[in-house]
């Protein structure tokens, strides 16, 4: 789905859900959508009004009716972190935010982290929706805020329908909580580089990016490590522009892959990094292991060893 | 790609001497392609080696022009892996051995297992170890020489460790006793044992 099909589907959802249980089999969900999709590139707030305001005449009923639906919000159940599942789910959370940053991607103003009691979810704003920014460590009730999947993980979207309101209290959830969750701390040695290590595109195959997803082998397992480009330009001295020119000159992106490998593989490292779906780890920290220690008391024990 | 490394093995840590005297492949499974293990004189099974260590000498043994196939030797606190490279089969190891135009060096290799035999001069079939190179990588070529220390000293140390582990868990122990000898396991102690007091002195000075 596109970013502006998602938004669509959104309001849709936001202006539908907020219909008196009453009048839900009097509006069809895709004359909405046609209204919506009319105004699309207007503000966020002015479709929503508008589409609002279509409903309402649509129904015979005054606006406010439709508007006091999401405001009654007290009613509404306040749902755990770990039960978040479906995609495009209306929610209500009780939270504290971490790791709060501005959005990589230009369409995104922030995200972070929202933690309750239960576990840990990823957030994004919409640069679109001018949601007021979250503070780190600060505790929120957040209405109206949508679940979805983000790189095959939940998500939550907080958009212009969200209502923010911040809590004195909130829940008991430390920073030590949610990096304990979201992070993993591990030293080992980079075997070798997936393929698709090296130069990126992007979905119109304009290379945009250099990545490379490395074997990290613990000696207990082996796990597959993403390092991004600024990581990587830290650890190999290899920007994205002199990938460019190695890949020129040799005609072949397949250089530049060679090249990381001939600059990561067969080094340890120390890794902080993030866990995600499918067992990859993201590095987030990633170094050469500072001053190696002899350890005496290995020697010890293996001295006295009965084998 | 998560399937991809559930299969993927773990590169065992082993030191020269124990992979030396470590003469028999078993393979897993009936079928041509299925992985090959060497069975380790400590317990446990290689499929695949990672070492750090100095490499002494490099050589292309092909006498044909039109292809290499090189020979390395390298060298850890204990002795020396025969490493070898094929530019058929693996160009990229090929290249990295081509580029070296002295020795020592330091590197990093990661390789299968094999045994090869060799018939010595009174006719009698000799089998030795050698590591089919995956990859070989210079790490002096983009570390200063305290970062490269630093690496090979933790090799050290971590091979010394899971020498250790294997042979605490006690796998394979019968199997090893057949294959090897009930000298097998105490000589695997041994070699780790004066592979930590080389780097116990080295990092006194």
């Amino acid at each position: 789905m596109t970013e502006d099909q998602e938004e669509i589907e959104q309001i849709v959802e936001t202006v539908h859900s907020r219909i008196p249980d009453d009048y839900e089999d009097d509006v069809e969900r895709d004359d909405i959508e046609e209204t919506v999709r009319k105004m699309s590139g207007l503000p966020e707030q002015e479709i929503f009004r508008a589409a609002t305001r279509n409903v309402a005449d649509a129904l015979g009923v005054d606006k406010s009716a439709l508007y006091s639906e999401s405001s009654s919000g007290g009613e509404q159940s306040v749902r755990q972190v770990d039960s978040l599942e479906a995609d495009e789910e209306w929610v209500t959370l009780e939270v504290r935010a971490f790791h709060v940053s501005e959005g990589e991607n230009e369409a995104v103003s922030q995200e972070g982290y929202l933690a309750d009691e239960s576990g840990v979810v990823s957030f994004a704003s919409w640069e679109k929706s001018d949601v007021p920014d979250l503070t780190d460590g600060q505790a929120y009730r957040l209405e109206s805020a949508v679940t979805n999947r983000y790189r095959g993980n939940v998500s939550v979207n907080l958009n212009s329908s969200t209502e923010i309101t911040e809590l004195e209290e909130g829940p008991d959830v430390s920073r030590e909580d949610v990096d304990d969750e979201l992070f993993v701390q591990t030293v080992g040695n980079v075997v070798s580089l997936s393929q698709n290590s090296g130069l990126q595109e992007d979905e119109d195959s304009n290379i945009d990016s250099i990545r490379v997803t490395a074997q990290f082998d613990t000696g207990d397992e082996v796990r597959p490590l993403i390092i991004e480009a600024d990581e990587l330009e830290e650890l190999t001295g290899l920007s994205l522009e002199e990938a460019k020119e190695i890949a020129m000159e040799n005609l072949d992106r397949g250089a530049v892959r060679r090249e990381l490998e001939n600059r990561l593989v067969g080094r340890y490292f120390h890794v902080t990094g993030r866990q995600t779906d499918g067992d990859f780890v993201v590095a987030e920290d990633i170094s050469h292991p500072s001053e190696v220690e002899f350890d005496e008391q290995l020697l010890v024990s293996m001295r006295s060893m009965e084998v | 790609m998560s399937e991809q490394n559930q299969s993927r093995q773990i590169a065992r840590r082993v030191f020269a001497q124990e992979f030396n005297s470590a003469r028999h492949i078993v393979k897993d499974g009936e079928s041509e392609m299925a992985p090959k293990f060497q069975v380790l004189p400590s317990g446990g099974r290689a499929g695949r080696v990672l070492v750090l260590g100095v490499l002494t000498e490099c050589e292309d043994l092909d006498s044909d022009p039109d292809s290499e196939y090189w020979r390395a030797r390298v060298v850890d606190p204990t002795g020396g892996f025969n490493v070898y490279a094929d530019d058929e089969f693996n160009p990229e190891a090929a290249e990295v051995l081509r580029s070296v135009d002295s020795v020592p060096r330091d590197v990093a290799v990661v390789g299968k297992p094999r045994v090869y035999t060799v018939e010595d001069e009174d006719g009698e079939q000799q089998e030795y170890v050698k590591l089919d190179a995956e990859v070989i990588t210079l790490l002096d070529e983009y570390h200063d020489s305290p970062v490269v220390e630093n690496m090979k000293r933790y090799w050290v140390l971590e091979t010394a460790r899971q020498t250790v582990n294997r042979l605490e868990s006690g796998r394979f122990s019968q199997e090893v006793h057949e294959l090897y000898g009930e000298d097998a396991r105490p000589e695997a102690l041994q070699g780790a044992i004066s592979a930590m007091e080389t780097l116990q002195d080295e990092m006194a000075e």
